[in-house]
């Protein structure tokens, strides 16, 4: 269907059309998707019978070059078409038999409205008509729900049933994940998330093939655990303790969120899950267990007279504080600000410097008053804990 | 018969009679005729009718102000607290027991009332108004900050003792009775360093704080105002500078901050970190190390420490974890008036904090020995409870400012209820002074 603006003179279209602001972009292409979506739409259509064959090739190439971009939604990391959890690729299964179905219903549908109203209006009868609506407008839509809900409640139980692996207990608070593997607990109402463990942040390692227990609270607000490639998401809310079971078939580095807003970080709430095999999981919590590596030297003493130690802890040092993330192997992480910065030296002393503007609304207050010398020792002791 | 006049009022006419007002208007200013010299005083009737407009407009605007549940206007900490900023806020204008008015200010119009008269007049909300924003063409200016009423009630209580105070009564109480005399003695050979000028501002910061930095007051009065004895040096330079400089909200210590050049400032805060702290041997002290030495955990009063009002059947100990730890005040409901209680409740917060509450342990900055220290963190231990009590709250309405740390203390404040910030600040009183 030739689109009528196609036959207008190239250089109007080039003025008229939303995608050459995407096509001259100055910007980098990432920040350009949303409008590279509609331009992949527009630019197909448009092809079609255009008289300026090269300048529809680019668009073409265009195309085919940016429309990876649209879709990287999904892939990578944090999509949930990456079924490498036995629950993602369960629920990965039911969307698309049941997109293929919605596709199949439709052209049926589609196909005996066309049939009915153009091919050969008025060759049945009434009776046969209305016979045709009982069958294909009530009898089989409920026999299809019907089947569908049986299937979905069927996998239900699966996702419920007993983990055989370990409990790990996971606290979402403004705005981060407290990790505490080996812990030993029960979900329920009216309590809080139990004692003990071996105490991590924001990065969270799985066995792959077992079925391990995330008892899930939260001290503060409802937060919202979520590792789209792995499983469902499920909430975290205070004085309760929640219960997700997670199998991780393939190894990996997942992303997970916060998919409950809760405060000015939301956003920047985040968190890693590595899957990897038994025998790597107990050695990283047996690593995680092991007092710090570094014990003594000026980034400690800076750390401990500022007052860093009122809310952070360093095993093996006097610093003991629970309220923000146990930093005894904060090196070890992936990354630094929940989720936000990668790990390394200097995005620490970042981190420290510029707290609230790196992450903005924080609950951690900026320490850039610090002398540089203190901040820089500070980063260097904790960029040494892996 | 009459005569009328043809005259319709049209939107343009308005217009034309308000432009030819305002023309008349600058007409009289611009001819400067208009009496504006003090010395000419008020025409009677335009007199009154100015005090009347004042005296509606105080009575009608304060309104909405009353004496806040935590104030004693009858308490003589706030008489003292008070006293030395009348001296010199108050007292140059409109005198003092014992003390006349200049005939300079008498030469104002309208000249400053003395006091011991007006003050029944008004009732406390009105004074309170009075003083909180001043009065516009009167000369009376407002408090220097807008967010200390605490203060300003402080000056409403010394008001309130004004009109029976004796002149040696306010000599003692504002001049630092015997002790505020220029350099005598002893003491004045300590600081025969002291240009003139620094030896007068120490002078006016001990009408106060005293020389030694403890604070004046004796009995009722004690604990009117915080310790700077023993302070670090950079301590009290930032936060008099941080006065100097309106970053700290204060009408009581911006304008003497203000008065002197930074040296001066630098010098008050060397001699102030220098004062010794009385001796260790407090009874209290040894009692502390014992109850910190003990369990970190166990020694709480367990029974109520643990209890957050859920009772144990549902919410059993055992399901407790340390993130959730918890106390009674968390949830908001210390016994009334018990006092032991509300000690223990102060002395987890500064020894450990309530983690799950987002609210670390005060010692972990504040504690003055035992560990390596910012500079610029002050110890609490022996300050009144009044003033972590005040300072607590005013960074828990986010007006709070000081030292270029001041800041770290927003995001903890704001996490304390009202009833954890009393029992903490009850606690640090109790403590012996500087630990």
């Amino acid at each position: 269907m030739p689109d009528a603006r196609s036959l207008k003179p190239c250089r109007a279209e080039r003025r008229a059309k939303p995608w050459n602001s995407v096509f001259q972009s100055p910007r980098p292409p990432h920040k350009a998707s949303i409008a590279v979506g509609a331009s992949a739409l527009s630019a197909k259509t448009l092809t079609h019978g255009a008289r300026c064959p090269s300048f529809a090739a680019k668009r073409l190439g265009l195309t085919t070059l940016l429309l990876p971009l649209a879709l990287s939604g999904c892939v990578g990391p944090q999509s949930t078409f990456g079924g490498a959890g036995s629950e993602a690729a369960a629920v990965e299964a039911l969307f698309w038999f049941m997109l293929w179905g919605a596709v199949f219903v439709w052209v049926v549908t589609i196909g005996i409205a066309i049939y009915a109203t153009r091919v050969s209006p008025g060759r049945h009868s009434e009776r046969t008509g209305i016979r045709f609506i009982l069958i294909g407008g009530v009898i089989f839509p409920t026999v299809t729900l019907a089947g569908l809900l049986v299937y979905g409640l069927k996998m239900m139980p699966e996702m419920r049933s007993e983990a055989n692996g370990p409990t790990i207990a996971v606290s979402g608070e403004r705005f981060w994940f407290r990790v505490a593997y080996g812990v030993e607990g029960e979900p329920g109402v009216v309590k809080s998330l139990p004692p003990g463990g071996v105490e991590s942040a924001n990065e969270i390692y799985l066995p792959v093939g077992q079925r391990s227990e995330l008892l899930l609270g939260s001290p503060d607000v409802i937060h919202s655990f979520w590792v789209p490639a792995l499983a469902g998401k499920m909430d975290m809310i205070p004085g309760r303790v929640n219960r997700l079971v997670i199998e991780p078939v393939r190894e990996g580095v997942y992303n997970g969120v916060c998919a409950e807003f809760c405060g000015d970080a939301h956003a920047q709430m985040g968190f890693r899950v590595i899957a990897v095999s038994p025998e790597a999981y107990a050695a990283h919590v047996e690593a995680q267990s092991q007092p710090a590596a570094l014990t003594s030297g000026p980034g400690l003493d800076a750390f401990m007279k500022n007052g860093c130690d009122a809310c952070h802890t360093v095993r093996g040092t006097e610093a003991d504080g629970a309220i923000g993330p146990d930093l005894t192997h904060l090196a070890s992480r992936r990354t630094l600000g929940a989720g936000l910065l990668a790990m390394s030296e200097e995005n620490i002393a970042t981190f420290v410097r510029a707290t609230d503007h790196v992450k903005p609304g924080v609950e951690m207050p900026s320490f850039g008053v610090l002398p540089d010398a203190e901040i820089t020792a500070i980063a260097a002791w904790l960029g040494a804990l892996k | 018969m009459k005569k009328r006049i043809a005259f319709t009022l049209t939107w343009k006419r308005i217009a034309g009679l308000l432009a030819a007002g305002v023309a008349a208007a600058l007409a009289v200013s611009l001819s400067g005729l208009v009496s504006i010299a003090a010395s000419s005083g008020h025409f009677a009737p335009v007199g009154w009718f100015l005090h009347w407009t004042m005296q509606n407009a105080v009575a009608r605007q304060s309104l909405g102000i009353s004496v806040p549940e935590d104030i004693d206007l009858s308490d003589p900490a706030l008489v003292q607290r008070a006293a030395g900023h009348f001296a010199t806020g108050c007292a140059p204008c409109h005198g003092a027991p014992g003390i006349e008015q200049s005939p300079v200010v008498l030469s104002m119009t309208p000249h400053p009332p003395r006091l011991e008269g007006q003050i029944g007049e008004w009732a406390d909300r009105e004074l309170f108004w009075i003083l909180k924003h001043g009065i516009k063409y009167s000369g009376m200016p407002a408090w220097p900050t807008q967010e200390r009423d605490d203060e300003v009630w402080a000056q409403v209580a010394f008001l309130r003792a004004y009109p029976e105070m004796s002149p040696q009564t306010y000599a003692d109480l504002a001049l630092g009775g015997e002790r505020g005399t220029i350099d005598e003695g002893v003491e004045g050979s300590e600081t025969a360093g002291f240009d003139g000028i620094t030896a007068d501002a120490l002078t006016d910061c001990a009408r106060c704080h005293g020389r030694d930095g403890l604070g004046r007051g004796e009995g009722a009065s004690a604990g009117a105002f915080p310790v700077i004895a023993g302070q670090s040096e950079a301590y009290l330079k930032a936060t008099l500078q941080a006065y100097d400089l309106g970053f700290r909200h204060s009408g009581f210590m911006q304008p003497p901050a203000s008065r002197y050049p930074d040296e001066v400032l630098d010098a008050l805060a060397v001699w102030y970190s220098e004062q010794p702290l009385p001796g260790p041997a407090m009874p209290a002290q040894s009692d502390g190390a014992q109850t910190t030495a003990a369990d970190p955990r166990g020694d709480i009063a367990p029974e109520t420490a643990m209890d957050d009002g859920i009772p144990p059947q549902i919410f059993p100990t055992a399901n407790r974890s340390d993130a959730a730890f918890s106390i009674e005040a968390a949830a908001g409901g210390l016994p009334e008036g018990d006092e032991a209680a509300l000690l223990d409740l102060g002395r987890t917060i500064a020894e450990q904090g309530i983690p799950s509450r987002k609210i670390p342990a005060c010692n972990s900055c504040h504690a003055k020995e035992g560990r390596a220290k910012n500079d610029l963190y002050p110890y609490l231990g022996g300050q009144p409870a009044w003033y972590i009590d005040t300072h607590l709250h005013l960074w828990k309405e986010g007006t709070r400012s000081g030292t270029r740390f001041a800041h770290l203390m927003d995001k903890i404040a704001i996490q304390m209820t009202d009833e954890q910030i009393e029992a903490v600040s009850a606690w640090y009183a109790s403590r012996p002074l500087g630990q």
